[in-house]
């Protein structure tokens, strides 16, 4: 079942903003962010790096829609296999219920483990705050979280600013356009195409944006990856 | 490799040669003259240290050690701090267990040996096998002792020394030179003919498992403490917090300088007004050096806030009827229950270690409610045992390739254990295998279930769960594919 959470501030301001910039007009946000250079945390996948700009880029949020049991976690992975094969340190918050994480599974699709560190929480902002105010991950996914209000996102937005450092929020739900959320620089919705039990002509993964990097959806075959 | 047991060679060996408390706050004296280590709460804070005095290059044994792995590292390290602190006297093994610890260390004794020898190394391994029955009975005889002290449920010294005897006797008939000759016999055989404790010395001996040791930890009974006795009762963590921070501080003047002793417990004893009280541990995940955050105790306060939540409500939903005024705090004492403590005389090697090579993650980690887990991989077959946590060991790099294949085939998610469930309705389309594993049927005795068949399908919801049949045709979910 696809589900949306209500978000509570359109879409159409976050692209007044983003329109802004492209004017010439520097918020506050955008002033920083360009003020030095930024990390891009990529796939190492030309294609898959090509759509995401380069990669995801310190001081920002991304919102992912990757309903769980559904394969696309893997898009995730790949970049996060990146990021601790460049020393990085990682932190994936597992907000899934009743669901451990299994570390051979993680090290074999290439995750350096000694460059992440797994926690289970499914309201992180409440119980992890100290993360959020030392600059020491990099690259923090929040995966499944119960439902963010606005002035949560407001927070990890600010955050990743403050520690140069990026955020993935992994929704178990698809997004979508009609409600959105100016907090998330990135919002993108990863299918997979075919069964995903056996890699065959036509499966794989479909990358569709609901906001930034490029408008043109993304097809990336198994063997690609 | 968490437990070191330690002793000398020379007769009066003592607290005033060796203090374990430099090491870990978790000891315990085995015998006199002996000494087992529990390194398990300081272990990641030894394996940082040891790190960071090998990338320092600050001593030729560690340096040579850079490339190698975190365990031999820290193995190196706490060689030289053990070298230090007791001379060339010294006789130390370290081991995953407890018990194998012991029968290596007296191994070591009965042949003069002397150093510092880990279980990894081929030499502690062959310690181990080369044991003669005579120490394996020899050091049984010492744990019962202290199960005895301890108090174990069901347990009768006579019994278990004639149970001993019995089976003496049995390995002399048998030809059975060695423990190491009788590996082969299943702890459950033992228990049926020599009882649940020989059986457990039996399992400790054949498996790294070592439930049930006897642990009767030292105690120092002057601990440093600070009491307080408030002006007026208090309610709200608002107002303690800052009375908290004072009592922090007195703490500190107690500990001493900076980096000279680090707190991984405290215990806050709160007195209400009803003169009921309760004990709050406030517990570091990693060493806390507590004069370094003074005077703030940012780190100290926030764990102290955690265990304040957690036990005060509990403690005051019965006084609803008295009024919560009655459990208002009046006093409270405030313990250094476990610490490490470096002596004067080592301050040279760990000195400028814990001053300037503080590590940022431990401290994060000490501020947070719960756990960062780091993982491993480990070399086993079984989904359940094939990770841990870190613990700085490396898998043989001849597993790694077998290891990463088996990996790419299982889910990213497991349930802790697996959930059963019907056998799936529909085996025809949204079906594919993935691998057969046999379980270890030393564990469960139960060899009809043993086996798995793992399977990946899709559940009525379009997921990609793991699932796997067992040797009884039993269905149950394992994980869920990303």
């Amino acid at each position: 079942m696809v589900l949306e959470f209500p978000s509570q501030i359109p879409e159409s301001i976050a692209d007044i903003v983003d329109v802004m910039g492209q004017h010439g007009v520097r918020t506050a946000a955008s002033a920083k962010v360009t003020d030095h250079e930024l990390t891009r945390f990529g796939a190492g996948h030309a294609t898959l790096d090509g759509f995401l700009e380069g990669g995801l880029a310190t001081g920002a949020v991304s919102e992912w829609g990757m309903p769980a049991g559904q394969g696309a976690r893997e898009i995730a992975l790949a970049i996060i296999a990146r990021a601790t094969a460049d020393r990085n340190l990682v932190l994936w918050v597992n907000g899934q219920d009743g669901l451990d994480v299994y570390p051979p599974a993680w090290s074999a699709r290439g995750v350096d483990l000694r460059f992440i560190r797994f926690v289970s929480d499914s309201k992180p902002l409440e119980s992890l705050k100290p993360v959020f105010l030392e600059p020491l991950f990099r690259l923090i996914v929040l995966d499944s979280p119960r439902h963010l209000g606005s002035e949560e996102w407001a927070f990890i937005a600010r955050q990743v600013r403050t520690l140069d450092a990026h955020i993935m929020v992994l929704q178990d739900f698809f997004l979508s356009g009609r409600r959105g959320n100016i907090w998330a620089r990135l919002r993108v919705n990863c299918k997979q195409r075919g069964n995903g039990l056996v890699a065959s002509a036509g499966s794989g993964w479909r990358l569709e944006t609901i906001r930034g990097a490029a408008h043109q959806p993304l097809e990336i075959g198994p063997l690609d990856m | 490799m968490f437990y070191l047991a330690l002793s000398s060679r020379r007769q009066d060996f003592s607290l005033e040669d060796f203090n374990p408390e430099s090491l870990t706050p978790r000891f315990m004296q085995w015998q006199e003259g002996t000494w087992l280590l529990d390194l398990r709460p300081v272990w990641p804070y030894w394996c940082h240290q040891a790190g960071v005095q090998a990338s320092a290059g600050n001593n030729l044994e560690t340096r040579d050690k850079l490339g190698s792995s975190q365990q031999e590292t820290l193995q190196a390290f706490l060689r030289q701090v053990i070298a230090r602190m007791c001379g060339d006297d010294v006789i130390a093994v370290m081991d995953a267990s407890p018990w194998r610890a012991l029968i290596a260390l007296e191994v070591m004794r009965e042949r003069g040996l002397s150093g510092f020898v880990s279980a990894q190394h081929p030499i502690g391994r062959n310690l181990v096998s080369e044991a003669s029955w005579d120490i394996w009975f020899r050091m049984a005889d010492e744990v019962a002792v202290h199960w005895f002290a301890t108090g174990r449920e069901r347990f009768n010294l006579q019994v278990f020394r004639r149970q001993a005897r019995q089976m003496a006797q049995a390995v002399i008939r048998l030809g059975i030179h060695k423990p190491a000759g009788l590996v082969v016999m299943p702890a459950l055989a033992i228990r049926r003919r020599y009882g649940a404790a020989l059986h457990d010395l039996w399992m400790w001996t054949i498996e790294s498992n070592h439930e049930g040791f006897p642990w009767i930890l030292w105690r120092n009974e002057e601990g440093i403490r600070v009491k307080r006795h408030l002006d007026m009762p208090l309610l709200e963590w608002e107002h303690i917090e800052s009375v908290l921070r004072e009592d922090m501080d007195r703490l500190c003047a107690l500990l001493g300088k900076q980096g000279a002793g680090r707190v991984l417990s405290l215990e806050w004893r709160v007195v209400f007004l009803d003169f009921s009280s309760l004990s709050i541990p406030i517990r570091f995940r990693h060493p806390h050096d507590l004069p370094a955050e003074s005077p703030h105790h940012r780190t100290a306060l926030l764990q102290a806030c955690y265990a304040f939540q957690d036990s005060i409500p509990a403690a005051r939903d019965g006084a609803v009827d008295l009024g919560l005024y009655e459990k208002a705090i009046a006093s409270w004492e405030l313990v250094v229950t476990e610490k490490i403590h470096v002596p004067p005389t080592m301050r040279d090697l760990f000195g400028t270690l814990m001053e300037a090579g503080e590590d940022r993650l431990r401290q994060l980690e000490n501020r947070l409610p719960v756990a960062l887990n780091a993982y491993e991989v480990t070399s086993n077959w079984v989904p359940e045992d094939g990770y841990r946590v870190c613990a700085g060991e490396e898998v043989q790099p001849g597993f790694q390739n077998s290891l990463k294949a088996i990996g790419r085939k299982r889910p990213l998610f497991v349930y802790p254990r697996p959930r059963a469930c019907a056998q799936p309705a529909n085996q025809s389309r949204a079906w594919s295998f993935c691998e057969r594993i046999m379980d270890k049927w030393w564990r469960s005795g139960n060899a009809s279930v043993m086996q798995r068949d793992y399977y990946m399908m899709q559940d009525q919801d379009h997921r990609a769960v793991w699932v796997f049949k067992d040797g009884a045709g039993k269905w149950y979910v394992h994980g869920m594919y990303n």
